[in-house]
């Protein structure tokens, strides 16, 4: 004998995504690689190129902690960026 | 030499005050698993942000990063480096747990990974890695509570009673209140954080060289290695860009799915509630600025301490300032303690293939967690067996893939649950309704069946089910 409470189907249609597996349009694409950019700015080769130098100076801080700061702002923005895109889109 | 009943003083004013903020939310919560653990699922977007920030900048960041800073330069940047991408994952993996945690009752990521594939063992595992990768961090807060106590009343409070006192008022408050009194005490905690922090990052260097910018004049003129990632090891010695590039990429990995972060998400009164948390999470990272910046203030002070991470109290406590000053850095310091693994790394692809894989298995998930911590402990423990200079996490999160690909695909049990099903609320229906009649109520897309209505299982039935036999074949 069944319970009552669950009732015939045990699923429910108000709930249920279109599509449970990744979603990857154009967004995510710029996202994806956006973080990537910001990944590879912070570690090698990309910060040792580009970030890693006392001068010039900034506010009196070295370079390369404004740098750091930067890759952060930067992250910041695309975060932010997606979110104001496609944020509420699931 | 501050007073040290002064200092004491304030620091029992600021425990008193972080008592009482833990206590009155107490009267709010249920008094069920999801209100202790997950305060009913109604954290708005200020706790989650306090919440997330103050449990992240714990003693580590407030003592550590200035010895960092002092003892090893520009390697402390790469706590930067990892905080600005490192919770960029909760932004996706967030609101599809907290959709779950909603549906199934979840208040764990142990809980919800155990689930899709059906399997307790799973949970278990993830809950041992937990308690062995957090009993050291759980260790430094404790004494970097007892430290600081012990430091600014000049020992007349041992370190373990130091320790003792102050998470006794964490355990009171915890206890009563669940994560709601640890949202409040936080948000109140991370503020006094930032005040302090800037407070005392820009008022040390003035008081010592003159501003920021003559402190690092003289930085850059004698000790121009700290000022260059990736900066020195704690033996003085030049750090490698291997060591330094791959302690961010791990932490960029492994940030978000910290048990204690991770299950923030099910703490969220929305879904829109983690995004934007999880968007303005970077905003908390310009207060490492300062703490950076008090580390840097150590390199050419008169005395040095006795370990690195004590240059900050070292500091205050050899400066003839006001004894309320050094109370209220004793205060902070607290704060940054009371508020908050390279093993728990290994539960991201876990809870990456639960949330978005088609195709996940139960001995998949126990071989890539036990075979990726493993490679992590050992290479840990020897160095020296690791073929290149890399971060020791890296090896066991490839071991992990590998393991968790290769059972899943050949060598896996069955019996997980359906992606869209787990996502739907659905289990089959023999464990469900127990009757064994070798039926399921529901099979594929049974969202409308002859156009009858679609009752909804509570969740209690389905917290009942979760951890049902699997049926028979």
């Amino acid at each position: 004998m069944r319970s009552p409470m669950h009732g015939p189907l045990l699923c429910d249609s108000l709930t249920r995504m279109s599509s449970p597996g990744p979603r990857i349009g154009p967004a995510e694409v710029l996202f994806g690689a956006g973080a990537l950019l910001c990944l590879a700015a912070l570690i090698w080769p990309g910060y040792a190129w580009l970030g890693n130098r006392i001068e010039p100076r900034i506010f009196g801080l070295p370079f390369t902690l404004v740098y750091d700061l930067g890759c952060v702002a930067a992250a910041f923005v695309m975060v932010l960026g997606y979110h104001l895109l496609a944020g509420d889109r699931e | 030499m501050p007073s040290s009943a002064v200092v004491f003083g304030v620091s029992a004013l600021y425990l008193a005050v972080c008592l009482g903020l833990g206590l009155w939310p107490g009267r709010k919560a249920s008094a069920s698993a999801a209100g202790y653990v997950a305060g009913d699922r109604t954290l708005g977007l200020v706790l989650m942000y306090f919440i997330t920030g103050a449990t992240i900048f714990s003693a580590f960041a407030f003592l550590g990063a200035p010895g960092w800073a002092y003892s090893r330069g520009a390697a402390a940047f790469y706590i930067l480096g990892y905080g600005a991408l490192g919770f960029a994952p909760l932004y996706f993996l967030g609101p599809r747990a907290a959709r779950l945690g909603r549906a199934w009752g979840f208040v764990t990521q142990a809980e919800m990974v155990s689930a899709r594939v059906r399997s307790p063992a799973v949970a278990g595992v993830m809950a041992a890695i937990s308690v062995v990768a957090f009993v050291p961090y759980l260790a430094l807060q404790m004494k970097g509570a007892g430290y600081v106590l012990s430091a600014v009343t000049r020992e007349a409070i041992p370190d373990w009673a130091g320790a003792a006192l102050v998470y006794g008022v964490v355990l009171i408050y915890v206890l009563r209140s669940g994560v709601l009194g640890v949202g409040w005490t936080n948000t109140f905690q991370g503020l006094f954080m930032m005040v302090l922090a800037w407070g005392l990052g820009l008022y040390l260097p003035h008081a010592l060289y003159g501003g920021v910018g003559p402190m690092f004049d003289r930085l850059a003129a004698e000790r121009p290695e700290l000022l260059l990632a990736p900066g020195l090891t704690s033996g003085g010695e030049p750090w490698s860009w291997g060591e330094y590039s791959s302690a961010i990429v791990v932490s960029v990995v492994g940030f978000s799915v910290w048990p204690h972060l991770f299950m923030k998400a099910f703490t969220a009164r929305d879904e829109r509630t983690i995004r934007r948390t999880v968007v303005l999470y970077p905003t908390f990272q310009v207060f490492l600025v300062p703490l950076f910046l008090i580390g840097f203030c150590g390199v050419f002070f008169e005395s040095a301490p006795e370990r690195a991470d004590q240059v900050l109290p070292h500091m205050l406590m050899n400066m003839e300032l006001p004894a309320l000053l050094v109370g209220l850095f004793c205060a902070g310091a607290l704060a940054a303690s009371m508020s908050s693994g390279d093993a728990v790394v290994q539960f991201a692809p876990a809870v990456v293939a639960t949330l978005y894989a088609r195709k996940v298995d139960a001995h998949g998930v126990l071989a890539g967690l036990l075979a990726g911590s493993a490679v992590t402990v050992v290479l840990v423990l020897w160095p020296d067996l690791r073929p290149w200079p890399v971060h020791a996490g890296l090896y066991g999160l490839a071991v992990n893939l590998a393991a968790l690909g290769i059972v899943t695909r050949w060598f896996g049990r069955g019996g997980s649950l359906d992606l869209r099903a787990f996502y739907d609320g659905i289990v089959p229906a023999d464990e469900a309704d127990g009757d064994g009649d070798g039926q399921r109520i529901c099979e594929g897309d049974c969202g409308q069946q002859a156009g009858r209505a679609v009752p909804r299982p509570s969740v209690q039935d389905r917290r009942a089910v979760r951890y049902a036999p699997l049926p028979r074949v």
